[in-house]
């Protein structure tokens, strides 16, 4: 209980929770129609390349969210542009962007002083770390997401369900494909602060997944998503306080450990 | 009215020619089978028609346009196999992304799309599952809530891919009555396996196999003569290589 009190009179625990939250919401959103389009392994390759902007931005001594979020929206684009050359090496291109990204940030960051600590709380989050500025960043990125979907609510569907008849009536299907990547690169970056690069994916995809097993539409998926999300959120700063473990990685390991229950109750 | 014109047509995937000089029309009210072997070429020609690819050689017009600005009067059905099934949409909702275009944004349809849309399930006689999610629904009620979807933006021309591919034999009949009743106001393209099944509706077959053979049923006479009527089967068969 103790916990749960300090959780709103100690600052850092009030920030993690704000994140917490925030990041929640997201994966409920942008989480759910990643999942619907079956898009997570091109999520994942986005996640990973961000390192490379993390990277850069220490080197050059910018902020690392601002090198994130470039990052993120340069590779989004990429990827967008070579799943309409309909390229039969999709996922190869996808794996390397994955490394390449990687690669660069770890290089930039070997060459910044200080570096072993920062590579680990980006890989897996450090959501203890989340500072005010912070969460002012992370509410105008959720705010340009939320409403960018309530916007396109409509179009998203119909690209997602079925893209040749999306392009018949006109719909700009390469368009509304590029933009989900980088609301997707857009939620990578939010979700960092709260569970790093390695986890993400995870955090984008299981919350929404549970979801889906028990919601028949997308507006429900999208609601319980990120109610799980919260609740993911929620007892994994509680546990990793209580057992000093790193908040990311318990966060995870609750989801996943959520979804394998769910769908065994749901076949049961 | 020309509605779909091909002259001299030809598309090369890679450097292996898939359709080698074709040439048809449809004109309106036509009700056009398009049957072949697999990878003769069939989904091929549809992509041509939908303007998903460009023809290496020859022109194509649809509407009378070779820019394919006009695929909106174009109702399409495709295979049920390339969707989710259990894909979290209500029928409704489903049936209604026909009204979409470019503009429209938000979560709202207008009360005279939706209108339609209860016309158009109620003649397919899916009225009554249109709150239904397209999980709960069987495989003849997909292939109807499709067709529902081509429709309700009142096309000129529907063109279906296989639409009875997966459903039992009696729903199958059921698909090509209603298919038939729009016939009258409407020109209809239908790619099938089963030639046999929907001669008695249609008035051309096109047979694709690289090349394209037309045989224009309503050319013979005398239907119900089953002597004649099975020679030409035989023949379109043969000539098909089915």
């Amino acid at each position: 209980m103790e916990f749960f009190a300090s959780l709103f009179t100690v600052s850092f625990l009030r920030n993690a929770l704000f994140a917490g939250l925030m990041a929640s919401i997201v994966c409920g959103v942008i989480g759910s129609l990643v999942v619907v389009k079956r898009i997570s392994f091109v999520s994942g390759a986005i996640a990973h390349s961000v390192l490379g902007g993390i990277g850069i931005a220490y080197f050059f001594n910018f902020s690392p969210i601002i090198g994130a979020f470039s990052f993120a929206i340069f590779s989004a684009i990429l990827i967008s542009i070579i799943k309409q050359r309909k390229n039969q090496n999709e996922d190869t291109v996808l794996s390397a962007f994955w490394a390449v990204g990687m690669a660069i940030g770890i290089i930039f960051m070997s060459m910044t002083p200080g570096y072993n600590s920062n590579l680990m709380s980006y890989l897996f989050g450090n959501i203890l770390l989340v500072t005010n500025a912070d969460l002012w960043s992370l509410l105008t990125l959720l705010l340009v997401i939320i409403s960018t979907v309530i916007v396109f609510y409509r179009q998203f569907i119909a690209m997602i369900f079925d893209e040749e008849f999306a392009r018949l009536k006109n719909i700009k299907v390469n368009f509304l494909y590029t933009l989900l990547l980088i609301l997707i690169s857009l939620s990578v970056v939010i979700l960092i602060r709260v569970v790093g690069i390695i986890l993400v994916i995870a955090l984008l995809t299981l919350p929404a997944a549970i979801s889906r097993l028990f919601n028949r539409s997308i507006g429900g998926m999208m609601f319980w998503a990120s109610i799980f999300g919260f609740i993911f959120t929620l007892l994994g700063l509680w546990l990793s306080y209580l057992l000093n473990l790193p908040t990311g990685s318990v966060i995870i390991v609750l989801a996943g450990f959520t979804y394998i229950i769910s769908t065994f109750v749901k076949k049961g | 009215m020309k509605i779909i014109e091909f002259k001299n047509v030809s598309f090369n995937y890679d450097n292996s020619p898939t359709l080698v000089d074709i040439n048809f029309s449809i004109e309106s009210n036509d009700f056009v089978a398009i049957v072949g072997p697999n990878g003769g070429g069939k989904s091929t020609l549809l992509k041509l028609i939908l303007g998903q690819i460009l023809p290496s050689k020859g022109s194509i017009k649809v509407f009378g346009d070779k820019n394919h600005k006009s695929l909106e009067r174009i109702g399409y059905v495709p295979q049920f196999t390339t969707h989710q099934h259990d894909f979290p949409l209500k029928l409704i909702d489903m049936v209604l992304q026909s009204k979409l275009r470019n503009k429209s944004f938000f979560v709202r349809y207008s009360q005279k799309d939706k209108l339609r849309a209860k016309e158009i399930l109620e003649m397919l006689k899916i009225g009554e599952f249109k709150d239904k999610f397209l999980s709960e629904l069987s495989g003849g009620q997909r292939q109807r809530a499709l067709i529902a979807r081509a429709l309700i933006d009142d096309p000129e021309i529907l063109i279906l891919d296989e639409p009875t591919a997966s459903v039992d034999i009696s729903v199958e009949q059921d698909i090509y009555d209603i298919l038939n009743d729009l016939n009258k106001n409407m020109t209809i393209l239908l790619v099938t396996h089963d030639v046999n099944f929907v001669s008695k509706y249609v008035n051309k077959v096109f047979c694709i196999n690289k090349y394209l053979h037309t045989h224009k049923l309503d050319e013979l006479t005398d239907k119900d003569a089953q002597e004649v009527y099975n020679r030409s089967m035989k023949m379109i068969k043969h000539q098909c290589g089915l």
